[in-house]
């Protein structure tokens, strides 16, 4: 449990999921180690809005699930990325760093002219 | 594509949510025991792993509840859902919803019966073809004082022949005896002309609905028969056609059956038979009724002004004046006029009263019963569901019950509408097709879902206002009754209802006044113990023959010697029966001014006994005798006010008056008779001996003591030993003549009166309820006034102080709004004024007292409370 926790950006919270099923299939709980390993602990997700996003998703086409079977034995649903799901992901990247560029311009200015 | 996989991921939503719900619950337990190991192998207890599981995780029901909502159907899943816990929670405290759904069923019974009625009359089309296209004809008849009349042979076929926006056809009176039977029977018919059936153009059940052009001129005797009539004399043998009927005494061969419902101008003609127009010295004096259908796209308004230019011709029919109109009307129109109209627009809004009493009703006991629901809605509350959330399950509670007092309602409108029929007087066409059909089990549905609805929403709205906080702020029972707002809101509720019920009371008050009103008045003849009925012969065949003489003194003689029977009076029309015609005169004086219009006045062939057993008393003269025989010259009897109009100072005994082509001399002078009951004043009156001017139809009237079951056998044993053929019909009391003279009014009476009772009843059960729950609620209070001193007596002051408040607003308001309403009852209320003082005081004083005795109660039942108790109760 870090200290400074940062609550995602709502709407942040499906390019994340996108990004991180677009490296492999996952279910719920590996989604969400992996964005808190990956952002280095700076990113906590409170576990259960995982899940409404995912259905939202889903329902959207941009990931399947499927029930299969982990290395342990266990029955787990697995959701895996749609073609749709990696358009979505380019998409929203784009925005993304569309908007946090619009951010930098603005705090990098320092008066006059852009 | 997207779309296409979201519509199916919903659907699979909707059907699969059970196996969803699993599957969900299963993918959340694996992420817990996941998070669970993965703190155990951080070194964690089990106790503590498990904790920070669950905290890292969130709510799991919430967790549950978001993901439902981004993957349902949203509104049609919530709404199965809330439907299935509706029904389990209704079933677990059922004593306030079987309330509501009584009283909802009261209003939805009422609503679906009065339906029934305006659907059978005023929404549904005419049974007929293209029933918006037929029209009807008539002449105006300014002098009688009646609005119009029939048409004479000449003048409808003047228009026929001229008019090229109508089809035209003409029916008479074709009544006929049903005669080599057992038991002649007197059967309903029209003779018609022989385009009737191509105008009116009913569907044939066997052989045809129509008569060939030679057959109607020849006058050929073949007749169209009612289903009805074949049902009854022929067992539904389809092999009838060919066959013959004796009708009259004649026979006559069936062409065809025509269905029930096609039948014209009402439901129980039996037959059809040809009216051969061209012969027209056969039926010179005939009254025809015209029929017609417009034709493709002419508008009544062209073909009303196309008639009125061709008018009736020269001279127009028998009664030789040109002056008269020519009025045109649709047929749907002539049958349910407007003040027909107006009266089922009265008794729908009486309807709506009650069903938004009994709506009230439904509401304040909800009102009570979410009041103690408060703990619930705020842990839902806490589980995250919204406002909107809440308020969609507590409607949907509230609709089922809507539902539920439909079905119960159906069963109370199967009653309603046997008694509505019953009720129904018998001059109002197509009453045979009110029935609770599926347009009207529909109308029920659709009822019943308003009345949840609107019985559920200050409920709803209400209880979910508050949320949790007021209930985590430690309210306890003082907030169970739902704080002073909800008392506010119940109060206003109860004063709605005794309002409303108070503004149908009174006009239900007015009508019943009018109309003992108008049976109340003096009629101008004695009407105890007096039978009335009348006796049909047939129509002969050529008017020149003498068509009654001898048979009617004879059957005169028969009922006179009967005991017990103390008078028989024979008219060719009796008062309050709505026979009778009407001729124009003129007298001496009137002739020398032949510029002028002839005055009209109605005129009577009565008995020689007539006036004796009728008991109108003769004022000069003398009345008929067994001396006025046909030969001799012309004698008639005027009524008063026809001697007043034309000889107020000298005695019209001995003057002159001519009329129908004859010169009569008057012998006598009698007093009024209202002919019509109390709804017009009495007309002028002739009245002429029968054996002078005969008639085929009569009507008698017996005075006698015997009752109806002695005495009808023995006056039908009389008259068949002169002529066993020959049926009475029409029998009826004079008293039973006269309730039934206004049946308009009686019916409108009858209809609020019973609207109005059942409103005044669910008001005044209303106004119980919210006393009792009330003073039920105030219980501490009273136990610390008690305490403190207060006696008995002055708790049931303060209760009934409050539920006095309460019933005096509502029935203020009620009263505001009955003086505003009551004159649209006026054309019902038989003069009687609007602003009647008796009614107005009576029946507020009465709905007043009732409301107050229902306080009484549990005032009284509040002061008996020990003070000890009600405070350890809290």
């Amino acid at each position: 449990m870090a200290q400074d926790r940062t609550d995602v950006l709502q709407g942040t919270l499906e390019l994340l999921i996108l990004k991180v099923l677009s490296l492999e299939p996952m279910h719920g709980w590996g989604i969400a180690q992996r964005i808190q390993q990956v952002s280095r602990d700076t990113f906590q997700v409170n576990h259960g809005s995982l899940y409404p996003a995912l259905q939202k998703m889903t329902g959207k086409g941009w990931v399947t699930a499927e029930w299969r079977t982990t290395e342990n034995n266990r029955r787990a649903r697995y959701y895996t990325l749609t073609s749709a799901g990696e358009k979505q992901l380019a998409t929203e990247r784009a925005e993304w760093e569309r908007s946090t560029s619009a951010v930098n311009w603005i705090l990098g200015w320092t008066g006059g002219s852009a | 594509m997207r779309l296409l996989t979201e519509a199916r991921e919903r659907l699979c939503a909707l059907f699969f949510r059970d196996r969803r719900e699993q599957e969900l619950d299963e993918e959340l337990r694996f992420h817990l025991e996941m998070e669970e190991a993965a703190n155990l192998r951080k070194g964690l207890d089990l106790a503590e792993a498990r904790r920070q599981a669950a905290i890292t995780f969130g709510g799991v029901e919430r967790v549950k509840e978001e993901v439902r909502d981004a993957r349902g159907l949203g509104l049609v899943e919530d709404l199965v859902r809330d439907l299935r816990y509706a029904v389990r929670r209704l079933g677990r405290a059922p004593l306030t919803p079987v309330l509501v759904v009584l009283s909802l069923a009261i209003g939805v019974a009422v609503a679906s019966t009065m339906f029934t009625a305006l659907d059978a009359f005023l929404l549904r089309p005419l049974p007929y073809v293209e029933a918006d296209r037929l029209i009807r004809v008539w002449l105006s008849d300014p002098e009688t004082g009646r609005d119009r009349r029939n048409l004479s042979v000449s003048d409808y076929e003047h228009l026929r022949e001229r008019s090229r926006a109508v089809d035209l056809a003409a029916y008479g009176a074709g009544g006929m005896n049903l005669t080599g039977t057992d038991v002649p029977e007197r059967l309903e018919g029209v003779r018609v002309t022989s385009n009737f059936f191509r105008v009116v153009a009913p569907v044939p059940l066997l052989g045809r609905t129509s008569f060939g052009d030679e057959e109607v001129e020849r006058g050929e005797r073949v007749v169209v028969i009612s289903q009805g009539l074949w049902q009854r004399h022929f067992g539904e043998d389809r092999r009838v056609l060919g066959q013959t009927i004796q009708l009259d005494g004649q026979p006559y061969t069936i062409v065809g059956v025509v269905r029930d419902e096609f039948q014209f101008p009402h439901r129980w003609i039996d037959v059809y038979t040809p009216l051969p127009v061209a012969a027209a010295d056969l039926i010179a004096a005939e009254e025809l009724a015209i029929i017609g259908r417009l034709r493709a796209g002419v508008s009544t308004e062209a073909a009303a002004l196309e008639l009125k230019h061709i008018g009736t011709g020269s001279g127009g029919g028998a009664t030789g004046d040109g002056g008269a109109a020519v009025i045109l009307m649709r047929l749907d129109r002539t049958l349910f006029n407007d003040a027909f109209r107006t009266g089922a627009a009265i008794c729908s809004v009486a309807v709506i009263f009650v069903l938004l009493i009994a709506c009230s009703n439904a509401a304040n006991l909800l009102l009570v019963r979410a009041a103690t629901r408060r703990q619930e809605i705020a842990v839902r509350a806490a589980l995250g569901a919204g406002r909107g959330r809440l308020v969609r399950q507590l409607l949907t509670e509230s609709l089922v019950l809507g539902v539920l007092g439909g079905v119960v309602g159906v069963v109370l409108a199967y009653w309603g509408v046997r008694g509505l029929v019953g009720i129904m007087p018998a001059d109002i066409p197509m009453v045979e097709r009110i029935a609770l059909d599926r347009r009207a089990l529909i109308f029920t549905l659709g009822v019943s879902l308003f009345a949840g609805a609107v019985s559920g929403v200050a409920p709803a709205f209400h209880t979910t206002r508050r949320g949790i906080a007021s209930i985590s702020r430690g309210a306890g029972r003082r907030m169970a009754g739902g704080g002073v707002h909800a008392s506010g809101l119940r109060s206003a509720i109860v004063v709605t209802e005794i309002a409303l019920a108070l503004v149908l009371l009174i006009g239900a008050g007015l009508l019943i006044k009018g109309y003992v009103r108008a049976t109340n008045t003096e009629l101008g003849f004695e009407t105890d113990n007096l039978l009335t009925m009348r006796v049909t012969l047939p129509q002969p065949r050529d008017p020149g023959a003498a068509s009654t003489p001898e048979l009617l003194p004879r059957v005169e003689n028969q009922l006179n010697r009967l005991t017990g029977v103390h008078g028989v009076a024979f008219s060719d029309a009796l008062p309050l029966t709505r026979w009778g015609s009407s001729v124009r005169y003129r007298t001496a004086e009137v002739r020398e001014r032949s510029s002028e219009a002839q005055p009209a006045a109605e005129v009577r062939s009565v008995s020689p006994g007539f006036f004796d057993a009728m008991r109108i008393g003769v004022r000069q003269g003398r009345g008929f005798t067994a001396e006025d025989r046909p030969g001799d010259p012309p004698v008639v009897v005027v009524n008063a006010t026809l001697a007043r109009t034309h000889w107020s100072d000298t005695s019209p005994i001995g003057q002159s008056i001519e009329y129908d082509g004859r010169m009569a001399r008057i012998v006598g002078v009698v007093d009024d008779v209202n002919e019509w009951g109390s709804a017009a004043p009495p007309p002028r009156t002739i009245y002429a001996p029968l054996a002078q001017r005969p008639a085929w139809s009569v009507a008698i009237a017996v005075r006698s003591d015997l009752p109806m079951d002695a005495l009808v056998p023995r006056l039908r044993a009389a008259v068949a030993r002169e002529d066993p053929n020959l049926p009475l019909t029409e029998i009826a009391t004079m008293d039973t003549l006269i309730r039934e003279s206004q049946p308009r009014n009686r019916l409108m009476a009858r209809l609020l009166g019973i609207s109005a009772s059942v409103a005044a009843v669910l008001a005044v059960v209303g106004v119980y309820g919210v006393m009792a729950y009330n003073t039920e609620r105030r219980r501490s209070e009273v136990g610390i006034r008690m305490a403190v001193g207060a006696r008995a007596r002055d708790i049931v002051v303060l209760m009934l102080g409050h539920g006095a408040r309460v019933a005096a607003v509502g029935v203020l308001i009620g009263v505001g709004v009955a003086v505003g309403v009551a004159r649209f009852l006026a054309a019902f209320m038989n003069g009687v004024s609007p602003f009647d003082l008796t009614i107005f005081a009576g029946v507020t004083g009465l709905l007043f007292s009732a409301a107050i005795a229902a306080c009484l109660l549990p005032a009284l039942r509040a002061a008996r409370v020990a003070p000890l108790t009600a405070l350890r109760a809290e």
